[in-house]
């Protein structure tokens, strides 16, 4: 699990632009969205969205499902170690 | 006071203008399911596949030259005379080539430069003003999905200041696996047909269309006949997000209050009405704010889809048929409301004896244009020139020009700004606009800026960066946030943003830098408060020029235009 989580980290920053920002920087149980934590967006959303499916073959039908999937990297990687289909 | 002369729509109902008219009255729509490549049901007003493919002109050139060629011959003009403009409203004009540009001989040109060059919409504007034979440069207005109304108000505002008699603008985006998949990345296409302001609405559906408005001047009003005159414009940004509109309604708001309306001279609103949750919701809001829920509403999305580019004009050219025949129509896929607000939205045709109604829209990178339309005879038409100051003020215009690579971009940033982490996540076009507004804004006086800007290459390195994201099929992950910056106006939303701009935001393509024909849109622009403007370029060979000027209110064109040459090149 620490593994992925660390690897997360990476594949958020590198598919969101988080330029300033380094894994360790993360707080892995952090909210990722909202004023606290990374600030992300409804755009970001939408880009995890797409790396759930293009990394780990999961497709949420309904963009409504990420708000609780990406409420942290764990839950995220949580998530991903339960439903990944590669 | 500007009038309008003559119109046309080309969609999947009809050729023309009254076709479409019978077409909604009778309730017909061309509404259907299709599919993407990765098996994701979409529902889109389409042309049959045997209308569409490329020739000499393109599928999006003939869509806009049939539709044109109706409206100018009802109009009566000569569409060669230099008094005479041409306006095209796009998103994406000719994005479909870019599928093509892999390969040397597919497509409808010889090479793969000869499509990448047939892909820029000033190539293509001047193309379609070509055919017609007009001397003058097309302006390109490619606002989102607001610009059809922002082509009408910079031609209409163009024949106020006496740039021109008369002025053709025409709306068309046709529709390629490039928009399509851009829509469904983003999880705002509907699998079944839309329902605008309906509790069960889930999205919207794509359509295509070209549709034309030819406006003049006075001088070509017709005695003793009714005329369509333009009342009013106002464009507005919410300085919220790029793609999310404003919780408030505040753009949409502020644009209703421009307009001066009162409530009981209205037949209706024309409105947005995508069937998102999210717009339909913000435009009730805004309605409700202004005063006008009581007013009837209609979104013709239900029936034409969002037809993008051509969603102003051609909702516009119908709504005027509505009036004509005093009916205020149904909205198609409404069932019960869904909003919070009791705006008056009815499934059903209902009938009006008013003259006079509002068109509404918003779009991506937090736009949002009205305009006021009034149908009378020419006894109540009285005129008021208001032409461009053509004596030159000894005032000095803010300037600045960069050419920075996209590396020393990131290091403007950390010299120069420092604090607005939301630079990262920018495109090159954004970051490039980005990083010379706020370097000009440092010289400029403080005042609530518009932004105008220019450019030649639309916003084409993000629309070659999408293409790759859908190119391959085993590999097929359009990016929804590289999608939103294929709207080459949303580097003016975030300016407006950064800034807090509630103001005028636009976009113009031209075939070329010209400094006559910027300074004519800005100083008209300027009319109406000052102006960030100029030129932001980042071209596909990775070049990026930024030439930006702050005007201030009522500058006169001679000035930008002299302030403007020193820095274009």
């Amino acid at each position: 699990m620490e593994q992925l989580i660390q690897k997360l980290k990476q594949e958020i920053i590198e598919v969101l632009n988080l330029e300033d920002i380094k894994p360790d920087d993360i707080d892995a149980n952090a909210p990722l969205f909202g004023t606290e934590g990374l600030g992300l967006d409804s755009i970001d959303a939408l880009e995890l969205i797409v790396l759930m499916e293009k990394n780990y073959g999961i497709r949420l039908q309904d963009p409504n499902q990420g708000k609780e999937i990406f409420k942290s990297i764990s839950v995220m990687a949580d998530y991903i170690s339960k439903n990944r289909t590669k | 006071m500007v009038i309008k002369l003559a119109d046309n729509i080309y969609s999947p109902l009809g050729v023309t203008t009254h076709q479409n008219y019978q077409a909604v009255i009778e309730g017909r729509c061309a509404l259907r399911q299709y599919s993407l490549p990765d098996g994701s049901p979409y529902t889109a007003s389409l042309f049959p596949e045997e209308q569409r493919g490329d020739g000499k002109y393109t599928f999006f050139e003939q869509l806009c030259i049939t539709s044109a060629s109706d409206a100018i011959a009802r109009a009566g003009i000569d569409p060669a005379s230099p008094r005479v403009r041409f306006f095209l409203s796009t998103t994406k004009g000719n994005v479909h080539l870019l599928a093509k540009c892999e390969e040397t001989s597919s497509g409808c040109f010889d090479s793969a430069a000869e499509n990448a060059e047939r892909a820029m919409l000033g190539t293509s504007a001047s193309i379609i003003s070509k055919y017609f034979g007009n001397p003058n440069t097309p302006v390109v207005v490619s606002n989102a999905c607001i610009s059809g109304l922002s082509a009408q108000i910079a031609a209409v505002r163009s024949i106020e200041a006496g740039l021109c008699d008369t002025a053709v603008v025409i709306g068309c985006d046709t529709l390629s696996e490039f928009i399509i998949s851009g829509f469904h990345c983003l999880h705002a296409l509907s699998p079944t047909q839309c329902r605008p302001f309906d509790r069960d609405r889930c999205g919207l559906n794509l359509g295509e269309a070209a549709a034309t408005i030819v406006y003049g001047n006075s001088a070509a009003m017709k005695p003793n006949s009714e005329t369509w005159t333009v009342q009013g414009c106002a464009m507005c940004n919410d300085a919220n997000h790029i793609s999310g509109p404003s919780r408030t309604g505040e753009g949409s708001y502020r644009c209703l209050q421009t307009l001066d309306i009162d409530p009981s001279d209205l037949a209706f609103i024309s409105v947005h009405g995508t069937s998102t949750l999210y717009n339909d919701e913000m435009e009730s809001i805004a309605i409700d704010r202004a005063g006008l829920a009581d007013v009837p509403l209609f979104s013709l999305k239900g029936i034409y889809g969002h037809t993008l580019g051509a969603a102003g004009v051609l909702e516009t050219v119908l709504a005027m048929q509505a009036v004509e025949h005093g009916v205020v129509f149904g909205t198609r896929g409404f069932e019960n409301i869904g909003v919070s607000r009791q705006v008056n939205v009815s499934a059903e045709l209902r009938a009006t004896d008013k003259r006079s109604f509002v068109k509404l829209l918003s779009g991506f990178g937090g736009c949002n244009a009205a305009m006021k339309f009034c149908y009378s005879d020419n006894l109540n038409i009285s005129d008021e020139p208001c032409e461009l100051e053509e004596q030159t003020y000894q005032h000095t215009i803010p300037s600045i020009r960069i050419t920075p690579t996209a590396d020393e971009l990131v290091e403007l940033y950390r010299k120069e700004v420092g604090d607005y982490p939301k630079f990262f996540k920018m495109d090159p076009l954004s970051r490039l606009g980005f990083i010379a507004s706020e370097l000009l804004l440092k010289k400029a006086p403080k005042a609530d800026y518009g932004v105008l800007l220019f450019n030649r290459s639309s916003s084409m390195v993000d629309d070659i960066a999408f293409q790759q994201t859908i190119h391959d099929r085993a590999n097929w992950f359009p990016s929804p946030a590289l999608f939103v910056y294929t709207l080459p106006n949303i580097v003016t939303g975030e300016i407006a943003i950064r800034n807090h701009f509630l103001t005028e935001t636009n976009f113009m393509v031209l075939d070329a830098p010209r400094a006559d024909i910027m300074a004519e849109q800005i100083a008209i622009a300027a009319q109406y408060g000052p102006q960030l403007s100029g030129w932001c370029e980042t071209a596909a060979d990775g070049t990026n020029t930024a030439a930006l000027i702050a005007v201030p209110q009522h500058s006169d064109k001679a000035t930008v235009k002299q302030t403007l040459s020193d820095i274009l090149f």
